[in-house]
Order: structure tokens, then C-alpha cells, then sequence
């Protein structure tokens, strides 16, 4: 349990500060070194216009992450302030919300994102943007549930019959009874922010392509499969080990 | 049980209108209009602009507007491409059978798939371990790097099929597959420590007895609405390896709608997309309610 925590952190400190070891310049073009198979001086090889795949892996990360870590906030901050106004309110309420929800969850996370994103435009924010608000419907499910849940407890009837308010309640009892369980699904929902915001940038709504990021190093290197199947996998490998250690994360907080 | 189909019913009724009331005025409202953008980026003069936007009933009210779409809705018109002006349906039904093809498949490989790996991993033997581990890179491992590593893998050594539905099959079938073993590993290992298991043991059955006839039926149960789920994303078409393996399908209408703002295809596809997963959610809900009776009381 413990080691799944430590390789998480030591993994997102080490993309956070790879930029420090990257041996080449990840924008620097080189037509006279294109598509070098991997060597000592390229460890994972050159992509289509001679650039040193292992230096744009390094970069990339931290863009894909920050990128990841935008959306979930974007995800959940909301989510979990409608399911507490949620679970403080009238079985109508939740009644209007279930419908609603219900609906939304009818839109697959990656399509939402792409019809938002065609619209906010590209870069860096509309990507987080689209990608987070994609994801709200799921979290806000599984937040709703967790609320409704620890609202009929009977330790919550206790402190209310003591003369706790709802707010009181909310914040002292159950946020400390219901944190395990949105942590661990706010490490799910950055795992699919991840895989879907490589996917906006592999369809090819990144944005820029000189700027070195896992999603736009996939497309690259899936256009040249053939030729040097080397150039997406070290964004594909990068991308897959992130999102595995997410869930696995999940799993050991939940 | 009538009872609870037709209120089944009902919520998708309600949920439908819902799913299309939300895209309707989703689209219209963020920011950059497409209706806008598309025109005016033609550099028409501005009669002919409101004209076209005439034609297509665009100067009404938006609430005009709304209720005009529904009611062409029900009635079968779904608008018009903007480019081609091919209608909504026709659009959609020339990209149906190759989604319907790809989607078949895959959802048949990933539970034949699902249900091998969910047994293995759930029932302790010593291959679980290599269960679990497959289960994790099928959850873990987005479907573009599947999708790739399968092109490079087999395409480029066998030569060029890619026009065939194997690989795109494989890949989303193997994708798919996890969550489908997940609920069924996670099943089976609540079971076996039901009484009746117990009891079933202390009997003297034999354990395959067990494992098929008492565990494995009740583990299934819950997984036919994740198979349902899972169903319904893959009908409604998958835009990245529809677009990675180069597949006309309703993925890659979706993608190069969304790319020229062809809106009423958007719209279209979309709707259709959150219909496919609200009706095949029920159908599971009511599929399973009949073969759980327990369900239906609580």
C-alpha cells in the first residue's frame, strides 16, 4: 500500500523536474538526423523532423500532467459542492439532479470534450477545460452517492439530534467519513483526463506540435509507424505506466 | 414486474428528452456559434448569410427553435449538413452498418474475453495472477496504444489490413474485456464467502460443481449491465480507433462534423449516441430484474 503512494510521488516529482535531464533541446529540429533508430546519443531515437523523442517524453509530461491536474480540479471542486448543496436539500432536489444526471452520463466523456473543445479553441486551458468538464458527470455521480450515503448514517442522526447544524455535520462529520472514497475516484478521474487529453491531441486538436506533449508525440509517432515505431513508444509507455499507477492508487486509497 | 418495466419505460422516455434538450441547448449557447462562424467564415454577403440562416430557421427565437426541433424530431427529421446538404439520417445510416460491424465483434470477443479472465482472476488458481495482470493493462492501457501496438505488431509484418475489422476488433475487444472481468473477479470473490457457499462445501459438492452451477450464475448477473454499458459506447461508434484504423464509421463522422462545425450532424450524432446508451441501459436493467427476481422486491 505504502509503496504504491511513494512510487506515485516519486513518479509525478520526477516528470515534474525531468526537463533538468533532458540532453537535447525537445523542439530543436535536425533534417539530417531524421528518424534515427535509438542510439546513445538519442536513447529512444528521432522523430519524423529529427527531434530526440527521449527529451520531448521528459518534457511532455509535465504539460500532460499540469494539463491532467487542471481538468480533475475542474472535475471535481464543483461536483463535490453540488452533491454536499445536494445532499443538504429536499428528495426533489436530488430527484431534478438524478434526472439530470442520468442524461449527461449518456454522453461519452471523450465526445463531450471534443464538441467543448472545437468550441473554447486550442492550447493548454481549452484542453483542461474541455477535458475536466467532461468529466464532471462522473464524479458528481459518484460524489452524490457518497453524500446520500453518510447522510442517513447513524452517527450523523446523533450529531443532529445533539442540535448540530447541517453545515456543521457536513464539515466535522461526514467530508472526514467520505474523503477515502473522493480521493481515491479523483485518482480515477485524472487517469481518464490523462487518456483523454492525449486523445484530443492524437486527433489533432493539441494545438501547436512543436510543443513537446505525449498526445501530440503519439500522433506524430503513429503517422510514421512503420517507418520508426520508435517515436510513440516512449509517449505510449509514459502515458499507459501514469494512468496504471492511477489506478492502482485508487485502489490502495479507496 | 409489468409494473416496473413500464416505469422502466418511462425514465427513458424522460431521460431521452433530457439527453436531447441538454445537447440542443449546449450547443447553441457555448461560446462561438457554429451556425456563426461557419457562414460568416465563407465571406458571403450578408444577405445571402441571413437568408441561408432563414432557410434553416435559424432567425426564430431559441425557444422557437427548440420546440421546432423537437417536434421534427419525433417526426424523423433531423436537420441537414451544413456542407453536403445530405439530411441527419441519411449521414448517419451510410456510416451505421460499418459501426454496427466493428461494435458487434468486439462486444462478442470482450465477453467471451471478460468472462475467461473475471473467472480466472475471481477463482484462486495459479493463473490468476496473469489474470490480474492482463485485467490491469486492458483498464490501464488507453485504446490509442492498443490500437497502435497492434498496427505495428501485425499490420506491419503481415502486410496491409487495415481496411478489415480484426485488428480494430482485437483492439477494442481486448479493451473493453477489463471491465467486464473487473466486475466479475469482484463478484466471485464476495461469493465465496456467502453461507450458501459454505453450506454447498460442507455438503461435499465437488468445487467445479460449485464454481458453475452456485457462484458463476449469481457472479454474471451484475455483469450484464456493465456488458450493456460497455455495448452502448462501442454501438454509438468510437472516434479514435474508427479514426486510427481509418474506419468510415459514426466515430469518424462525429470527428470531421465536430472539426467543420457541421452542426446538425453534430447534434445528430450526438443524440443518437446518448440514446443508444440510455435504451441498452434499460434493456439491461430489465434483462437482469427478469433473471433476479430478488431485484424487483427490494
Amino acid at each position: 500500500m505504502r509503496a504504491t503512494i511513494l512510487i506515485s510521488l516519486a513518479w509525478l516529482s520526477f516528470l515534474l523536474i525531468a526537463p533538468i535531464f533532458s540532453p537535447h533541446n525537445p523542439r530543436q529540429t535536425n533534417p539530417e538526423n531524421i528518424q534515427q533508430a535509438p542510439s546513445i546519443t538519442h536513447l529512444f531515437g528521432t522523430d519524423n523532423i529529427g527531434r530526440d523523442v527521449f527529451s520531448r517524453t521528459i518534457h511532455g509530461g509535465r504539460r500532460t500532467i499540469f494539463i491532467s491536474l487542471v481538468a480533475m480540479t475542474i472535475a471535481i471542486v464543483p461536483a463535490i459542492l453540488v452533491a454536499i448543496l445536494n445532499s443538504m436539500n429536499s428528495q426533489w432536489f436530488d430527484t431534478i439532479i438524478l434526472i439530470l444526471l442520468n442524461a449527461l452520463l449518456a454522453f461519452p466523456s471523450l465526445l463531450v470534450a471534443l464538441v467543448i473543445l472545437t468550441l473554447l479553441g486550442r492550447g493548454f486551458f481549452p484542453i483542461a477545460i474541455a477535458t475536466g468538464i467532461a468529466q464532471f458527470p462522473f464524479y458528481l455521480q459518484v460524489a452524490r452517492n457518497i453524500f446520500k450515503q453518510e447522510q442517513s448514517r447513524q452517527y450523523v442522526i446523533a450529531a443532529k439530534s445533539l442540535g448540530a447544524s447541517n453545515l456543521h455535520v457536513t464539515i466535522y462529520h461526514i467530508i472526514p467519513n467520505a474523503r477515502p472514497t473522493l480521493v481515491a475516484y479523483a485518482s480515477i478521474t485524472f487517469a481518464y483526463c490523462i487518456i483523454n487529453s492525449a486523445a484530443l491531441s492524437l486527433l489533432g486538436l493539441g494545438g501547436d506540435p512543436s510543443i513537446p506533449d505525449w498526445g501530440v508525440m503519439l500522433a506524430t509517432g503513429r503517422d510514421a509507424f512503420r517507418s520508426a515505431p520508435w517515436s510513440a513508444f516512449a509517449p505510449a509507455l509514459a502515458i499507459s505506466f501514469t494512468v496504471i499507477l492511477a489506478n492502482k492508487l485508487a485502489d490502495t486509497l479507496r | 414486474m409489468w409494473k416496473s418495466i413500464l416505469k422502466q419505460m418511462f425514465s427513458v422516455v424522460v431521460t431521452i428528452w433530457v439527453a436531447i434538450t441538454l445537447a440542443f441547448f449546449a450547443l447553441r449557447l457555448l461560446p462561438g456559434n457554429a451556425i456563426d462562424a461557419q457562414l460568416q467564415g465563407s465571406g458571403l454577403p450578408q444577405a445571402t448569410i441571413d437568408a441561408r440562416k432563414a432557410s434553416l430557421g435559424y432567425d426564430e427565437s431559441l425557444l422557437v427553435q427548440y420546440f421546432n426541433y423537437l417536434f421534427d424530431f419525433v417526426q424523423g427529421k433531423w436537420g441537414q449538413s451544413l456542407y453536403t446538404g445530405q439530411t441527419v439520417q441519411e449521414a448517419i445510416s451510410s456510416r451505421l452498418p460499418s459501426t454496427v460491424t466493428l461494435a458487434g465483434y468486439s462486444i462478442m470477443l470482450a465477453i467471451i474475453l471478460g468472462i475467461g479472465l473475471g473467472v480466472v482472476a475471481g477463482i484462486s488458481t495459479k493463473l490468476s495472477f496473469l489474470a490480474h495482470l492482463i485485467i490491469d493493462l486492458s483498464l490501464g492501457i488507453p485504446i490509442y496504444v492498443t490500437a497502435t501496438i497492434l498496427l505495428f505488431v501485425i499490420a506491419s509484418r503481415i502486410g496491409n489490413i487495415q481496411g478489415g475489422v480484426l485488428l480494430p476488433m482485437l483492439a477494442l475487444g481486448f479493451h473493453t474485456s477489463g471491465a467486464i472481468a473487473r466486475i466479475i473477479e469482484t463478484n466471485l470473490i464476495n461469493i465465496q464467502r456467502a453461507p450458501f457457499i459454505q453450506t454447498a462445501k460442507a455438503k461435499g459438492l465437488q468445487d467445479s460443481y460449485i464454481i458453475f452451477s452456485h457462484m458463476l450464475r449469481l457472479a454474471l448477473l451484475p455483469a450484464i449491465s456493465v456488458i450493456a454499458l460497455q455495448a452502448g459506447i462501442l454501438f454509438s461508434g468510437t472516434v479514435i480507433t474508427e479514426s486510427i484504423f481509418s474506419r468510415t464509421g459514426l466515430g469518424l463522422l462525429l470527428l470531421d462534423a465536430t472539426l467543420q462545425r457541421d452542426y446538425p450532424i453534430v447534434q445528430g450524432v450526438v443524440v443518437l449516441t446518448a440514446i443508444t446508451y440510455i435504451v441498452f441501459n434499460a434493456i439491461a436493467d430489465i434483462f437482469t430484474q427478469i433473471l433476479d427476481p430478488r431485484l424487483v422486491q427490494s
